[in-house]
């Protein structure tokens, strides 16, 4: 393997980590917040693809200009997904908040079933393989030493980074986030000083949501394949890779999902029947060095 | 020693027990022999199913339920078992003709490997067990969920049984003209109810439930955590394995392959554990059954079914959170009650020796760049009851901590008696004779009143968990002297009559209380406790400390105390030592350091406005 | 003991299925993955099924009865196939069995078949271990064994390609399968193979490996694997790695929507794959079940709708023939088909109940399948053992 090579295979272990990325980001919002193993995650990335998808292939979207497109697809998908979010929310966990943590990992594994049977019975079982939305039609777009780079590593790349930034804006400097810190920390003390609960985690569900959906479009775009069960190994995976940075930590989810396609990807090119089993080890091997993942804070435990 | 049952008498009884054991057996055969009669192939596989996935269930509730180590892994384990059973006995009946002609031998043979298939699943467990369970809650989740791929992966990969096209063609061993496959699922999920029911049951299984409750504090009672979190999973590995050696030679599947151990599978096994009530083993039972029977019984309604199935799944945990039972478990025999009348002294008065006991010498503790303990010296003399008081934040837990193995000193020792104890770890420090409370109460919450005591108990046992399963009347006679030790101890407190209920109910002073019982269950040499009276009345308070000099006084046990406020100390303390930012600034008798002017500065902090918070 | 109650209970909940013996109809059932990851196959064979015996019933049935079809779901999941065939034979009191089209499910499904002493005919699973040893289990496509081998041919010998590059699913029996069988004939021919990368089922990103291939410098890539994954390897070959040679796969391509979607810089050197069926091929018994397929459910029908559709008149056709509803003497007719007119070809159903029938080679241009050749079935379809000698000589 020559320089080109191993720089090729870079990026493409930083492209599909983008993706994990950007998928973990949304996942951490909801999953820092209220601890909540969101199995129905990965289904919301399935639901914001198909809705990408009828909207790009609506009438109305194909007669515009391919920005304005770009973004009434990705605003319909974000939108319908943050509803679909709130709903879920509202139906099958705010009932059970107060319960032990895993009563809801088995509602959301519920929810989880609910959207990709019913995507079945609904959209089908055959994969969709043409959503009609790109950035250009050159391909690809550069060449940096000899390392191609698609519009689509850009965009993926781009968004996954303006995301972070907006998210950890959002988080660390505005009253919403500190609303959303505070529940983190305390749910009853935020109670207790006046936060209205549900309504910051009715929000925190919408942008949790809308984030998927936008990397739903994103993966759609990246890898047409749209089908209702696209999404349970990208939810797994985002599940990982939030846990191997470190459990509510924005900035960790990503890293861990760049951690994680670059592994995927080195190992895939070495030892392609052994890619999983290696991954695998490799992020063991480092959680048994970081027990609280990448950049998770050691919880001191209070004694 | 109450009951005069002679050796004859327990002998009977237990002939009864077993004979009765061999009575349900003897049904069960009559019950399969009627189902391979014939009656009804298809309720009979599902039954069958049933069986399987109650194994799993079981298993994992064990280490989830019981034990509160969220794995993610468990179709890996039901792999090992699988294929480890099925290539075996495929070999086996290629090399041996003669097996199929002698249903006792084949049958002989098959007992055989599905242990085996255990055992190489217990050894799984115990190879994911040992470097994963020092992870916690999410994170070991996804080791587990690592492992289990890992080992998907690593059978997709092994030609030699068949790579990803799967193994066939396992033969039926189960199947002879004497049994059904049947019978050796219900034996199997009878032997595995059995002995995970024993096994949490018994004082020694009280570790599985105190670790999930509170594992620091299961630490400090001298529960070795390790030894029985790996036991959890080697346990529910050993049994998950079984399943899958029954799941390979169903005469209706005789086929595996990888994918079917998918992690969809280990999530199925984690969904029977939690909607049946996580730490119920009815409770499993229960939702083995049902979620195996209602997707067929959803069959009617064709493609609908399975979101039908999602719908109801959301809709039971949202009517039953807890699970279907809870916590709550099926018991079909009364435990015998102890009167608590007749209870022996529970502590035997101990005459001090006066001698130095426990010694920290220049103990220092730094995080990081903070110092939290800097230099600390003490000599606790046998027999002596001295507070260490000090402002918020002067480091008093810290000493504690250090004491009791939760953390090492960055520089110093630490004796008892003359031996080192910084170092080692809670458990064994807590079995020499180093006893504590917690300043924010560390009960098993979920755990009986009794059961928090006789968790003290675990490490002194003095049986098997062989003679627990087996119900030896050596394990039995060893449970009533422990039961009747603890309930003297909770009469002392007066705590007997709320034995049975739950910690977590208990009100705030009882808690406390609680806490100290638990302590003394261990018959330490000495016992620390952090601030006993936070958080009650004066009345409770004084209560408290009346006892606490008694326990120094009549029994002559040596005790350290942090207390925050001064005035409880100096009633009951001869020897006072005040800490502030980590460091001795006073010693002496109440009275000296009622004047000394550095503690009234400490007290109304003229040296400092600032509190820090580093014994936190 | 007590706990014992409870799934005994659980278990009434399903004994409330009646079974009310009806003499006028002939209850055939169907097991197939109508939910789950490989659901499209599954509903792709129950509609052929369908169409086909209601087109018999329509012209009266089979020995003056109507046939029923019961269709039960497996979820994609060998134990519930386990349920869902005994389900049919105890409850359904099915006749014959068809289904499924992952060999697993077959395989587990065959077994009960065997045990229970029913027909069954497998539309599409194509591993040897399927049939062989078995009595009461056919199938009506061809073997892994055939089309690894027919791919091989093909790609020597029509595409006269020298060095072959293999990626295959490492996890899906099929995918292993035919790699195996067009490697070992591949390299008997005299070619070579270059390079033999895996990949595994749900993975999107293949250019890793796709580089490792293309640094190999192969004449032709052999992709045998299911239409998800193949659809976006292709276009990885050809727009990220820029890479113009053959791509070839087995029938596991065979997907309307893979199909559409190759035109223009996609097709490149040519995208070839060996299958049971193309909607395209003049035969007239094709055109008119494409006809029919439309008219029913207004699509295109895949080679899995046409193996359904064949594997139920074979059916139909062997109880017609027995004259009688046994499953004994079904499984007898079944042995005895000859020739019968399928739309996926000329079936003859050999001594080891697999077909024995020719492998079309399709080329996808402009979104349309084309028929390029014809690999006539060999001497060769006996149930070689994975490890077997070649049936090459």
């Amino acid at each position: 393997m020559d320089v080109t090579q191993a720089l090729q295979l870079l990026m493409l272990g930083i492209a599909l980590g983008g993706i994990y990325a950007l998928i973990a980001l949304g996942y951490s919002m909801v999953y820092g917040v209220l601890r909540l193993i969101n199995f129905a995650h990965g289904d919301l990335i399935m639901v914001g693809a198909f809705l990408g998808y009828f909207v790009a292939k609506a009438p109305i979207a194909e007669g515009l200009p391919l920005p304005l497109r770009f973004a009434l697809v990705f605003a319909s998908a974000m939108l319908g997904c943050a509803m679909l979010g709130v709903l879920i929310e509202r139906c099958a966990y705010r009932p059970i908040r107060h319960q032990p943590r895993l009563t809801a990992l088995i509602t959301a594994i519920g929810v989880s079933l609910f959207l990709e049977y019913g995507g079945q019975i609904v959209f089908g079982a055959t994969p969709r393989q043409d959503l009609p939305l790109w950035l250009t039609e050159q391909n690809p777009l550069m060449q940096i030493f000899a390392v191609q780079i698609t519009d689509k590593h850009l965009l993926v790349l781009g968004g996954t980074f303006t995301l972070l930034a907006l998210m950890r804006f959002l988080v660390l400097n505005t009253l919403f986030g500190k609303a959303m810190r505070a529940i983190a920390q305390d749910m009853t003390a935020a109670y207790l000083v006046g936060i209205n609960v549900n309504r910051v985690i009715a929000l925190t569900f919408a942008l949790g949501s809308s984030l998927a959906a936008a990397s739903g479009v994103m993966l759609a775009m990246s890898y047409p394949k749209i089908d209702p069960l696209m999404g349970l190994m990208p939810g797994i995976k985002a599940f990982v890779a939030a846990v191997l940075g470190g459990i509510g930590d924005l900035p960790g989810a990503v890293l861990g999902g760049f951690v994680l396609g670059l592994a995927e990807t080195v190992v895939g090119y070495f030892a392609s029947g052994l890619r999983d089993a290696v991954a695998f080890t490799i992020l063991i091997l480092i959680l048994l060095l970081k027990p609280t993942g990448l950049l998770g804070k050691g919880m001191v435990e209070k004694v | 020693m109450t009951t005069g049952r002679s050796a004859f008498a327990t002998v009977l009884l237990l002939a009864l027990r077993y004979s009765l054991l061999a009575a349900v057996f003897a049904f069960l055969w009559l019950l399969d022999r009627a189902f391979a009669a014939q009656l009804d192939p298809y309720a009979f596989y599902l039954l069958r199913l049933i069986g399987i996935n109650l194994i799993l269930a079981v298993s994992l509730n064990l280490i989830m339920g019981f034990t509160g180590q969220f794995s993610l892994g468990h179709a890996g384990f039901m792999a090992v078992g699988a294929y480890a059973a099925a290539a075996t006995s495929k070999w086996l009946v290629a090399h041996s003709p003669a097996l199929a002609h002698s249903p006792v031998l084949q049958s002989l043979v098959f007992l055989g490997v599905t242990v085996l298939g255990g055992l190489a699943a217990a050894l799984a467990g115990l190879v994911v067990g040992l470097p994963t369970l020092r992870l916690r809650g999410d994170y070991l989740a996804i080791a587990t969920l690592g492992f289990g791929e890992i080992i998907r992966v690593t059978f997709v990969n092994l030609e030699a049984v068949g790579g990803a096209r799967g193994l066939t063609d396992i033969p039926p061993l189960g199947v002879t003209p004497l049994t059904s496959h049947f019978l050796w699922i219900a034996l199997w999920a009878a032997v595995t109810l059995w002995v995970i029911y024993r096994i949490v049951r018994c004082t020694r299984g009280i570790a599985f439930q105190a670790i999930r409750e509170d594992e620091l504090a299961a630490g400090c009672v001298g529960i070795n955590t390790t030894y029985y979190k790996v036991l959890a999973f080697v346990l529910g590995a050993f049994f998950a394995g079984v399943a899958g050696a029954l799941f390979a030679h169903d005469p209706d599947q005789r086929y595996i392959n990888p994918d079917t151990f998918k992690f969809m599978k280990s999530i199925e096994a984690v969904v029977m554990v939690i909607v049946g009530g996580m730490g119920s083993l009815t409770g499993s039972v229960m939702a083995a059954s049902v979620l195996t029977v209602l997707p067929e019984t959803l069959r009617s309604i064709g493609e609908y079914r399975m979101v039908l199935y999602a719908l109801l799944l959301i809709a039971l945990m949202l009517t039953r959170p807890q699970g279907l039972l809870g916590g709550w478990e099926l018991s079909w025999r009364r435990r015998e009650e102890i009167s608590p009348d007749d209870l022996e002294q529970p502590l035997q008065p101990h005459r001090p020796t006066g001698e130095p006991l426990l010694c920290l010498r220049d103990c220092t503790m730094q995080f990081g760049g903070l110092v939290a303990v800097r230099d600390f010296r003490l000599a606790l003399r046998d027999g002596e009851l001295v507070g260490l008081i000090g402002p918020n934040g002067a480091g008093k837990t810290t000493v504690f901590n250090l004491v009791t193995g939760i953390y090492t000193p960055t520089a110093g020792e630490i004796l008892l008696d003359s031996r080192r104890l910084d170092g080692q770890p809670p458990h064994l420090i807590a079995r020499w004779g180093v006893a504590r409370t917690f300043q924010n109460i560390r009960l098993f919450k979920e755990l009986s009143v009794l059961d928090n005591v006789r968790a003290a108990f675990v490490h002194r046992a003095g049986y098997s968990f062989w003679a627990a399963v087996l119900a030896l009347p050596h394990q039995q006679k060893r449970e009533r002297e422990i039961e009747r030790k603890c309930l003297a101890l909770l009469k002392l407190f007066g705590l007997h009559e709320r034995r049975h209920e739950k910690a977590k109910n208990l009100p705030y002073g009882d808690q406390r209380r609680l806490e100290i019982v638990r302590a003394l269950a261990l018959a330490p040499k000495v016992l620390l406790l952090d601030e006993p009276t936070a958080g009650m009345n004066p009345a409770e308070t004084q209560a408290i400390m009346l006892l606490i000099k008694r326990l120094n006084d009549e029994w002559g046990l040596t005790i350290l105390l942090i207390e925050h406020d001064m005035r409880v100390v100096m009633g009951i303390c001869r020897r006072v030592v005040v800490m502030d930012f980590g460091e001795i600034i006073a010693e002496g008798s109440p009275e000296q350091i009622r004047t000394d002017p550095k503690v009234i500065a400490a007290y109304l902090g003229e040296l400092t406005g600032v509190e820090t918070t580093a014994d936190e | 003991m007590r706990l014992l109650a409870y799934p005994l209970a659980a278990l009434l909940l399903t004994l409330t299925g009646c079974r009310k013996p009806e003499a006028d109809v002939i209850k055939i059932g169907h097991f197939a993955s109508m939910t789950g990851p490989t659901a499209t196959f599954g509903q792709s064979t129950d509609k052929g099924i369908r169409l086909a015996m209601d087109e018999i019933n329509r012209q009266g049935g089979v020995l003056g009865k109507k046939i029923v079809v019961i269709t039960e779901d497996d979820a994609g999941k060998t134990e519930e196939a386990a349920a869902a065939v005994q389900k049919l034979i105890t409850r359904d009191r099915v006749v014959a069995i068809l289904g499924e089209v992952a060999s697993s499910r077959s395989i587990v499904g065959g077994n009960i078949c065997e045990a229970r002493g029913i027909p069954m005919i497998s539309p599409a699973s194509t591993n040897p271990k399927v049939t062989q040893g078995k009595k009461w289990v056919f199938r009506i496509c061809f073997t892994d064994d055939f089309q690894g081998l027919a791919m091989a041919r093909f790609c020597y010998e029509n595409l006269r390609a020298k060095r072959a590059a293999i990626l295959k699913d490492r996890k899906n029996e099929y995918s292993v399968g035919l790699a195996e069988f067009f490697a070992k004939t591949f390299e008997q021919l005299g070619g070579q193979i270059v390079a033999h990368e895996n990949y595994q089922e749900g993975d999107v990103d293949f250019k890793p490996q796709l580089a490792k291939i293309k640094a190999a410098n192969p004449d032709v890539l052999f992709v045998p694997g299911y239409y998800t994954e193949c659809g976006l390897i292709l276009k990885q070959v050809r727009r990220d790695l820029g890479m113009d040679l053959p791509v070839t796969g087995g029938d596991g391509w065979d997907s309307a929507s893979l199909i559409q979607e190759i035109r223009g810089d996609l097709e490149g050197k040519g995208v070839y794959f060996g299958n049971h069926f193309s909607p395209y091929e003049q035969r007239p018994e094709v055109q008119e079940f494409v006809k029919k397929f439309r008219e029913r459910y207004g699509e295109l029908p895949d080679a899995m709708a046409a193996l359904g559709y064949d594997a139920a008149r074979i059916l139909a056709d062997a109880i017609q023939r027995a004259g009688s509803v046994e499953p004994a003497k079904i499984r007898d007719a079944i042995e005895q088909t000859k020739d019968f007119p399928g739309v996926t070809g000329r079936i003859t159903i050999d001594e080891n109940h697999n077909a024995r029938k020719p492998l079309l080679v399709l080329q996808i241009k402009d979104g349309k399948t084309k028929v390029v050749a014809t690999i006539p079935p060999m001497e060769t379809t006996q149930p070689a053992s994975f490890r077997g000698t070649s049936p090459l000589r």
